[in-house]
């Protein structure tokens, strides 16, 4: 069970004097189950990668396999692979169009010609599973909140069942609350739902928070892939990029250029904080509450 | 006297009506705020979405008008009619997405919008976008067409436009909430150059604490109330508080407070990495 690009390359106006490389060379295996984060700055191409991914855009050369079919092969069904496939585009509440949060939640599902009776069930669980609240149902999605509006873009998405879940830097815009509290839902998801993520975003900390595994694009060409802690380790390389590191791991290096003994792979506060209080006690420093653990 | 902009017991409720235009809800959007702004102050006013921030700022540009208390922007009621120009034009205002406030297909001419509108001479004109373009670093885009710029380009030529009308004061809405981490250093940065060279008043509304660090003065707002008040020292050191009114605080400061908690004595309010590095060297 995986979706994969194939040395896949992708060309604006090919053949025209507008004529743009947008994506080069991508090989990229996304098995399911993960959690993959994909970062790069604004034009490195990300959003052109994460539509090759349900068969949105097809490459100019090159292959999208889902569990090992060509997606644009003749025959190959592409309705199923959008709804196995699901994608939360940047801004997902524009897109909410119906009376109520409840009939938005179903338009997924009812395109997908299922029974009336599968398609309020599933968006019942749709709801539940991304945190709608019951009282919302029937109101006018245009009353909510940003946060709120984007739940109920996601349970859209989720009523559809998909499988992999591809979001757009879902978080763009919301105040930190709405942020973590969409990043716990796709956690959740991914935990408990078992749906795999692919979280395009430009935050370095949430990454870190979140991911099991980073791809960063630069130039149209996956320039770094690997763990948070592989990936962040090359903090020159990423600035070459326009990217940069959690503060975390800037602090650590920092620290270790004084002479601290911390682990500079550290990228989160848990983890600073836990390096800095060995390095501290190596060094003799008396930490008035010692021993205090709360990992 | 050197406030520029002074509020008492500022109110403004927003109501809700159904289909009888019988009022089905009313909401206090801000609840008896009292500001007073110092000219040539950098203020930061952070707090969660609907805490009432982007409406206290569309007071101070006079695009809502209080239902309870008063505004003064630049000495003026807001509530009287006869100052709106005087008022928009103390006062420029920058919102959260550049696109919606791009006029002209070349850069020079979307600048100059401003100033034209309020029947600037040309020849000044032309001296007031050269001098706003070169504040936000922009004078080699004078003659191209915006469509080509990224996110935190677009925004700073927002700004520059602003600036040609020659406000006293810049309020920006979220200046920074759509641009990617390269697009929002620099719009921080212009705007600090802004208020320090050019000695305009800034109001940044946002939801990035790391954006409000170096503010003279920093208010989180909660349900429509002022919060907190104080310097960012002062303000960031709350961190527990903070989080409780859901706002992020930078790694770095919520690490030095972590580590304080685990009996590390370090002072209160770390802001920054250099402050965390040098509290603890001097610990061992």
């Amino acid at each position: 069970m995986s979706l994969e690009l194939k040395n896949v390359n992708y060309t604006y106006n090919p053949g025209t004097p507008m004529q743009q490389v947008v994506l080069q060379d991508i090989n990229v295996t996304i098995e399911k189950g993960e959690f993959l984060a994909i970062m790069g700055h604004t034009g490195s191409g990300k959003s052109t990668l994460i539509q090759h991914f349900n068969a949105l855009i097809a490459p100019t050369s090159g292959q999208v396999l889902f569990e090992g079919q060509d997606v644009f092969a003749d025959g190959f069904d592409k309705r199923m692979l959008r709804s196995r496939v699901g994608m939360v585009f940047q801004y997902p509440e524009h897109q909410l169009f119906e009376e109520t949060v409840f009939e938005d939640i179903c338009f997924g599902p009812r395109n997908m010609k299922l029974s009336e009776e599968e398609v309020k069930a599933r968006a019942e669980e749709a709801m539940k599973l991304a945190g709608v609240p019951e009282i919302f149902r029937e109101r006018s999605p245009f009353e909510l909140s940003g946060g709120q509006k984007r739940r109920v873009a996601i349970a859209g998405v989720l009523a559809m069942k998909p499988e992999y879940l591809i979001l757009d830097e879902p978080t763009a815009g919301l105040d930190p609350g709405g942020r973590d509290e969409i990043l716990d839902l796709l956690k959740n998801l991914h935990e408990q739902s078992g749906i795999s993520i692919i979280l395009v975003s430009h935050s370095m900390e949430d990454i870190a928070n979140y991911a099991q595994r980073i791809l960063v694009l630069n130039g149209g060409r996956i320039v770094l892939s690997g763990t948070p802690r592989e990936v962040f380790r090359h903090a020159d390389e990423l600035s070459g990029y326009g990217l940069s590191v959690p503060q975390a791991a800037r602090i650590m290096h920092a620290l270790k250029e004084k002479g601290f003994d911390v682990d500079t792979d550290a990228n989160t506060v848990a983890e600073a904080k836990a390096s800095i209080l060995a390095a501290l006690a190596k060094r003799g420093v008396n930490v008035g509450k010692a021993g205090e653990a709360d990992a | 006297m050197s406030s520029i902009i002074r509020t008492d017991k500022l109110t403004f409720e927003y109501t809700r009506k159904d289909e009888e235009n019988k009022v089905i809800d009313t909401v206090r959007a801000i609840d008896e705020v009292d500001l007073d702004i110092e000219k040539g102050d950098f203020i930061a006013v952070l707090g969660r979405n609907g805490s009432g921030k982007s409406t206290l700022a569309k007071h101070i540009n006079a695009l809502l008008y209080p239902s309870g208390g008063t505004i003064w922007v630049g000495g003026m009621d807001t509530k009287d009619d006869a100052h709106l120009w005087d008022i928009r034009q103390t006062a420029g205002m920058i919102f959260q997405n550049p696109d919606n406030q791009m006029v002209a297909s070349v850069i020079e001419e979307d600048v100059g919008f401003g100033p034209e509108n309020m029947g600037v001479p040309t020849e000044e004109i032309w001296k007031r976008v050269a001098h706003s373009l070169e504040a936000v670093g922009m004078t080699a885009y004078a003659k191209k067409s915006p469509n080509h710029l990224s996110g935190g380009q677009k925004q700073r030529i927002g700004i520059a436009g602003v600036l040609a009308m020659r406000p006293q004061c810049i309020v920006m809405d979220e200046p920074t909430a759509m641009l990617d981490p390269i697009g929002r250093r620099e719009v921080i940065r212009t705007v600090h150059e802004l208020n320090q060279n050019e000695h305009i008043t800034v109001i940044l509304i946002t939801h990035y604490m790391e954006e409000a660090v170096d503010a003279d003065h920093v208010f989180v707002m909660e349900h429509g109330k002022v919060k907190l008040s104080g310097t960012p020292k002062e303000v960031f050191s709350r961190v527990e508080e903070l989080k409780r009114l859901n706002m992020s605080v930078p790694q770095v400061t919520e690490l030095a407070y972590e580590l304080k908690k685990s009996g590390v004595d370090l002072p209160d309010g770390i802001l920054k990495i250099e402050e965390l590095t040098e509290a603890l060297c001097h610990l061992s």
